[in-house]
C-alpha cells in the first residue's frame, strides 16, 4: 500500500529521462549532505604529518586505525559510552511517558481554561536552556542532586516539544473512535493505551527518536552538572580533545575520530528504526 | 456504572505509575562521594599530555599523603572550567583548588571567592618565591593579597622556517620587531597571477602575542588597577598599522580562531614564522614537513625584550574548610615544588619557571631549543595584563580583529575600543 | 462573587472527576515544569532587575538599568537581526529543499533507503560534532575545498575569519542539520496522504505541478505548520555551531546569534543581571513571533476533519 500512495503523490509516468534526473539530483544532493561525513572519516584516518601537508589529500596514504586507539584512550569514553547509554534512554522515557499523559489531557480530558494551560506549556518552548542554566544549577545542588545520574534524567525531562507532536498528532485522530471507546465505558486511561496509543505509533517512535538524540547530543548541562568523569557524557569527552584546538594544537585527526564515536551508534539506532518510522506511518496512523 | 469506576481506577493507576517514575527517575546511579576529613577536590583543565602530567603529580601527593586524598577531575577548557566555577559559585560549592587561566583571577578574588594564599605564604610552611623568574607573583596580586600562584607557565616563542630564512637571505631570526616587519615581507614568496605561496607570518587569532610586542616597544594598555585604560596608546596603533599592511599585502595570514589554523599553516610551509608559545614545540619538531623548523625568542623592542606569561595558576576557593585549607596549601606546594615543576616541564612542555626547578629539569635545559624557550624567563612581566579585565579584553579583541579582518582605520578603531572599554571598566569596578 | 463560587462549585460536582483525571494526567509533568521550567524563568524576570555576577554573595538591585543598556547596545540590535536572518534563512531554505528531496525519496525508487539515510545522517549529528566537522570542511588549510582553490591556483576565502561569511558559515551548518529532520517529516506526511484524493485528481486530469499546489501542499499544511514553528524557535535559540565555529566573531557580533550573546554577557562578561533581561526579552519576542505564526495558520493549514 505505501508504494501505491507513493507513486500517486509523484509524478507517475515512468519516462526514464524523469527516472534518470530523479537519480542524478538525488545522488547530487547526498554528495553534498554527505560530504562532511566523508571528510570526517577521511581526517579521522590520517596521520598528524599528513594533515599538516597542503592541498589536503582526498584519501590518506595509508589508513591509520591506531588514531581511534589515541583518541579512545584521550578521555574514559568507555565510561561516557554507559552514562550516554543510561541517562539517555531513562530521560528520554520520563520525557515521553509524561508528556503522552499531558498531551493526552489537553487533547481529551474536560478541564477549566484548557488552552491556557496548554499554551502556558507550549510557551516554554521558547525559553532557551542556556536561560535556566544557573537557576537550575541551584535547585539541583539544593536537592544535592549535583553530579548524579538523577541531574542529568529528570531536569530535561519537562519538555514542551513532545507535548506539542502528540497534541498535534492526537487531534489529528478521528473524534468518533474516541467517542465509540468512551461509549463503550472505557475511563481515560485504557483509551490511551488501547487506542490512541496504537493509531499514534510512527509519532511515538519518532518523538522518541528525537528525545533521545536531544539527550545524546546535549553538551553544555552534562558539562555544568557533572564534575567527575566517571558521571559525564560522550559530548563531554569531545571537548577533552577540542581543548587542544583552543590552546593552538591541532588534533583534528583525533577529534574527528571521537566525533564517530559519538555519532555512530546513533547512525545505527537510526537506521534500524527509520525503517519502522516511515513503515509506521504508511501502515495508517493518519489515514486511521 | 461498575465499568466506569473501574475505568477511573484504571486512570489513577496509570496516573500512579508515572508519578512514581517520576519520584524515581527512571534508575539511579552512584551518589556523589562527599570528600571526607581533610579530602579535597581538585579541578583542572589541559588535556593530553599537559593533563596526563597533572593527574600523575596528583597521584604522587596522595602517595606521600596517605592521610589525606586529593580527587583530580579535568573540567574541560580553562573558559568551561571559569563557567563551572562561576555555576558553582552561585551555589556556594565547587572543588577546594582549582586551576585558573589570568583572564578570571581578578574577578573572582574581587568577589571574595578565592582564598588570599599570602598568611600562607608567610606562614610555618611558607614559600619562597624569590627565585622565580620575571614577575609572575604579581599575576596573583590583588588589593594587596595574593590569590593565585603560577603553575603551569607558558612563555613567547617564535618558530621559524630555516629554509625559507636562508633562500630569502636572512641568516637567523629577527632581533628588534622592525626587523621582524621587515623579515615577514621578505619572506613572502608570490606565484603567477601574484597568489601568495608562502606568507612571512602567519598570525596566532588571539592577541597574547601581541602584548609581548606592545610592551616591549613601550606601549601600555591599561595601568595596574584598571583606572586608566590606553588601548589607542600610539605604540599599539603604530604597531596594528604595521601588521594591519602585512595582512593587506598579503606577508601576513590570520586564520580562523576555531581551528588553530596558524600552525597547520606554519606546519605546511605556507608561512615562514609564527608567534606562538612552547606548547608548539612538539608539534613543530615532528610535524614540518619538507622544511627544518627553528625556535627563536620574540624580538626586542625600544625598552629591550618585555614579555607576556600565558598558561595558568592554581587557587584556593573560600569554600574550604580550615582542615581543608591545610591538604590544599599543602598540595600547592606539592604541584609547584622543583620536582613537580620539572617533571611537568618534561611532560607538557610548560616552562620551569622557578631557579630549582630549572636546576631540578637537568638534562632537558641541555637541548639548545629548551635553554632557548627558558632564556625569555627573566624578561616575563606579568604585574597586569588586558587579559584580567572581560570588559577590556572584549573590546581589546573587537579591536584586533576589526582592524586586521576588516582593514577598519587604526586609530579611529582603537579610540571607539578605549572609550568602551573605560565605559565597561567603570561599570565593572562599581559591582564589587 | 458567591453566584461565580456557585457556579463553580455546581460544575465542579458535574465535572469534578473528569477534572481530576486531568490533574493526574497532567500532574507529574506540570510539577517538572514548574521546579525546572517556571521557576527559573521567575527566577529570570527578577534578576534582570539586579546587578549580578554571580560570584559576589547577593544580587544588587538596579531597576530598569539592564534594559536601559540593552535598547541603547548596537550590540543587542545586530545580534537580534543576526538572529533572524539565520532563522529565517534555515527555516526557509531547509525546508524548501526538504520538501523537495521528499518529494523525490517518496517515489519507488532502487537504493531508496540509501539514500535516506544519508539524506537525514546530518540531523542525528551531534550539533557540536556538525559544527566541528564545518569547521575542517570550510577550513582553508585542511578542507576539501581548499584543495579545489590549490588546483586553481588561488587562495581560498577564510570563511570563519571573514566578516561577511562567517553567519553564512554558521547558517550553512543549521541548513544541513535541517534538512534530514524536515525531510523526515514531510516523507512521513507524504506517505500518509489518502489515496483517493490523487485517484480523484487523476480522473480530471490534473497534470503533476497542479496536483502538488492543490492537493499535495493544502494536505501537507499541518505539517509544514509544525515544522515552520517548531523549526523557528529552534533555529532562534542556536547556539553550540556558534560557540565552536566562531564565538560570534571575528569581529565580535558578526556571526553571534542572541543566545550565544546571552550566554556571553552571563557567564564570560560575568554579568548575570544583564543576561537575564536578555533571557526575559528573548522570551517575549519569541512568543509574540509564534503567536503570529499560529494566528496566520488559521488561514492557510488544513486539518481535515
Amino acid at each position: 500500500m505505501g508504494s501505491s500512495v507513493a507513486a500517486h503523490v509523484g509524478h507517475t509516468r515512468k519516462n526514464p529521462l524523469t527516472t534518470a534526473a530523479v537519480y542524478a539530483s538525488l545522488l547530487a544532493a547526498c554528495m553534498l549532505l554527505g560530504l562532511p561525513f566523508f571528510w570526517m572519516v577521511v581526517t579521522s584516518l590520517k596521520s598528524p604529518h599528513e594533515l599538516a601537508g597542503y592541498p589536503p589529500s582526498w584519501w590518506p596514504e595509508s589508513l591509520r586505525w591506531g588514531n581511534y586507539i589515541d583518541a579512545w584512550r584521550s578521555a574514559p569514553f568507555g565510561r561516557m559510552y554507559v552514562n550516554s547509554l543510561i541517562t539517555g534512554l531513562a530521560a528520554t522515557a520520563l520525557q515521553v511517558g509524561l508528556a503522552l499523559l499531558m498531551a493526552y489531557a489537553f487533547a481529551f480530558i474536560r478541564f477549566p481554561a484548557r488552552r491556557f494551560w496548554l499554551l502556558l506549556v507550549l510557551a516554554t518552548m521558547m525559553i532557551p536552556d542556556e536561560m535556566k542554566l544557573v537557576p537550575n544549577y541551584l535547585t539541583l545542588s539544593r536537592l544535592d542532586w549535583i553530579n548524579t545520574y538523577w541531574a542529568l534524567i529528570v531536569p530535561p525531562a519537562a519538555h514542551a516539544f513532545p507535548v506539542f507532536v502528540f497534541y498535534q498528532q492526537f487531534r489529528m485522530l478521528p473524534s468518533a473512535l474516541i467517542d465509540a471507546a468512551k461509549a463503550d465505558g472505557a475511563g481515560h486511561g485504557r483509551i490511551l493505551w488501547r487506542v490512541v496509543l496504537p493509531m499514534s505509533r510512527p509519532v511515538l517512535v519518532a518523538v522518541t527518536l528525537v528525545s533521545f538524540l536531544g539527550r545524546w547530543n546535549d553538551f553544555l548541562w552534562p558539562l555544568i552538572v557533572t564534575d567527575t568523569a566517571t558521571m559525564r557524557t560522550l559530548p563531554v569527552g569531545l571537548a577533552y580533545l577540542k581543548k587542544q584546538a583552543e590552546e593552538g594544537a591541532s588534533p583534528w585527526h583525533l577529534m574527528m575520530a571521537a566525533a564517530l564515536f559519538i555519532v555512530i551508534p546513533i547512525v545505527i539506532l537510526y537506521s534500524i528504526l527509520q525503517k519502522q518510522f516511515v513503515e509506521g506511518i504508511t501502515k495508517g496512523a493518519i489515514k486511521g | 456504572m461498575i465499568n466506569r469506576i473501574c475505568a477511573f481506577g484504571q486512570d489513577v493507576a496509570l496516573g500512579f505509575c508515572f508519578s512514581f517514575l517520576v519520584a524515581f527517575g527512571g534508575c539511579g546511579g552512584p551518589q556523589s562521594s562527599l570528600p571526607s576529613g581533610s579530602g579535597i577536590t581538585y579541578w583542572r583543565t589541559l588535556s593530553g599530555a599537559a593533563g596526563d602530567a597533572q593527574d600523575t603529580l596528583v597521584a604522587r601527593f596522595n602517595e606521600q599523603h596517605p592521610d589525606t586524598k586529593v580527587t583530580s577531575e579535568f573540567q574541560g577548557s580553562y573558559s568551561d572550567l571559569a563557567t563551572k566555577l562561576l555555576t558553582a559559585a552561585a551555589a556556594r560549592r565547587g572543588p577546594q583548588v582549582t586551576q585558573l587561566g589570568t583572564f578570571e583571577i581578578r574577578q573572582f578574588a574581587k568577589s571574595g571567592v578565592l582564598v588570599d594564599l599570602k598568611p600562607l605564604m608567610n606562614g610555618p610552611n611558607g614559600l619562597d618565591t624569590s627565585g622565580w623568574s620575571g614577575t609572575l607573583i604579581a599575576a596573583g596580586e590583588i588589593d594587596g593579597g595574593v590569590y593565585w600562584l603560577p603553575f603551569n607557565v607558558a612563555v613567547p616563542v617564535l618558530y621559524y622556517n630555516q629554509d625559507a630564512f636562508t633562500d630569502a637571505g636572512l641568516s637567523g631570526p629577527p632581533e628588534t620587531w622592525a626587523d621582524f616587519f621587515s623579515y615577514a615581507r621578505k619572506l613572502t614568496r608570490r606565484g603567477d597571477k601574484d597568489a601568495v605561496q608562502m606568507s612571512g607570518l602567519a598570525l596566532w587569532n588571539i592577541t597574547w602575542p601581541l602584548l609581548s610586542m606592545f610592551w616591549s616597544e613601550g606601549g601600555e594598555l591599561t595601568n595596574r588597577d584598571y583606572t586608566n585604560i590606553t588601548l589607542n596608546d600610539p605604540v599599539a596603533v603604530r604597531l596594528l598599522t604595521e601588521l594591519q599592511s602585512l595582512v593587506r599585502e598579503g606577508a601576513a595570514t590570520l586564520p580562523d580562531k576555531a581551528s588553530g589554523g596558524h600552525r597547520a599553516a606554519f606546519l605546511s610551509g605556507r608561512a615562514a614564522m609564527i608567534l606562538d608559545s612552547q606548547d608548539a614545540f612538539s608539534e613543530v619538531f615532528t610535524q614540518a614537513t619538507g622544511f627544518t623548523p627553528a625556535l627563536a625568542n620574540y624580538p626586542a623592542g625600544a625598552k629591550g625584550k618585555v614579555y607576556a606569561p600565558g598558561g595558568g595558576g592554581l587557587a584556593i576557593l573560600a569554600n574550604t574548610t580550615p582542615k581543608q585549607r591545610e591538604t590544599a596549601w599543602a598540595f600547592i606546594r606539592h604541584m609547584i615544588s622543583p620536582e613537580s615543576i620539572a617533571y611537568y616541564a618534561r611532560e607538557s612542555g610548560y616552562v620551569a619557571f622557578t631557579e630549582e626547578s630549572r636546576r631540578a629539569a637537568g638534562d632537558l635545559l641541555q637541548d639548545p631549543r629548551h635553554a632557548t624557550i627558558h632564556e625569555a624567563l627573566p624578561f616575563l612581566r606579568a604585574d597586569y595584563s588586558v587579559n584580567m579585565s572581560p570588559a577590556v579584553r572584549n573590546a581589546f579583541d573587537e579591536a584586533f580583529q576589526k582592524i586586521l579582518v576588516q582593514n577598519a582605520d587604526v586609530q579611529a578603531t582603537l579610540d571607539a575600543a578605549d572609550t568602551r572599554a573605560e565605559a565597561a571598566v567603570k561599570e565593572e569596578l562599581t559591582a564589587h | 462573587m458567591d453566584a461565580g463560587r456557585r457556579h463553580f462549585a455546581r460544575a465542579f460536582r458535574r465535572n469534578g472527576r473528569e477534572w481530576l483525571t486531568f490533574l493526574l494526567f497532567a500532574a507529574p509533568n506540570l510539577v517538572l515544569f514548574a521546579v525546572f521550567t517556571y521557576w527559573p524563568i521567575l527566577r529570570s524576570f527578577t534578576l534582570s532587575f539586579t546587578k549580578w555576577n554571580l560570584l559576589s554573595p547577593a544580587p544588587k538591585w538596579a531597576g530598569l538599568t539592564n534594559y536601559r543598556a540593552l535598547f541603547v547596545d548596537p550590540i543587542f540590535w545586530r545580534v537580534a537581526l543576526n538572529t533572524l536572518i539565520y532563522a529565517v534563512t534555515v527555516v526557509t531554505v531547509a525546508q524548501a529543499c526538504a520538501f523537495l528531496l521528499a518529494l523525490l525519496l517518496n517515489r519507488p525508487l532502487r537504493g531508496r533507503a540509501v539514500f535516506r539515510t544519508v539524506a537525514f545522517l546530518p540531523h542525528v549529528t551531534t550539533t557540536a560534532v556538525a559544527a566541528l566537522v564545518w569547521v575542517i570542511v570550510l577550513h582553508p588549510h585542511y578542507g576539501p575545498l581548499s584543495g579545489l582553490y590549490a588546483t586553481l591556483g588561488v587562495n581560498g576565502p577564510n570563511w570563519l575569519e571573514s566578516t561577511g561569511l562567517a553567519l553564512l558559515a554558521v547558517i550553512a551548518v543549521g541548513i544541513w542539520k535541517e534538512i534530514g529532520f524536515a525531510s523526515l517529516f514531510f516523507l512521513a506526511g507524504l506517505q500518509g496522504l489518502p489515496a483517493d484524493c490523487y485517484e480523484a485528481a487523476a480522473l480530471d486530469g490534473a497534470r503533476p505541478l497542479s496536483r502538488l499546489w492543490h492537493i499535495t501542499i493544502p494536505l501537507m499544511s499541518p505539517v509544514i505548520f509544525f515544522l515552520l514553528v517548531t523549526g523557528f524557535i529552534a533555529a532562534t535559540k542556536a547556539f553550540d555551531s556558534v560557540a565552536i565555529m566562531t564565538e560570534g566573531g571575528p569581529v565580535y557580533p558578526a556571526s553571534s546569534t542572541y543566545v550565544y550573546h546571552l550566554y556571553k554577557v552571563g557567564f564570560r562578561d560575568f554579568q548575570a543581571g544583564l543576561a537575564s533581561a536578555l533571557a526575559c526579552v528573548f522570551f517575549i519576542i519569541t512568543v509574540a513571533i509564534t503567536a503570529l505564526q499560529f494566528r496566520m495558520a488559521s488561514r492557510w493549514v488544513h486539518y481535515g476533519e
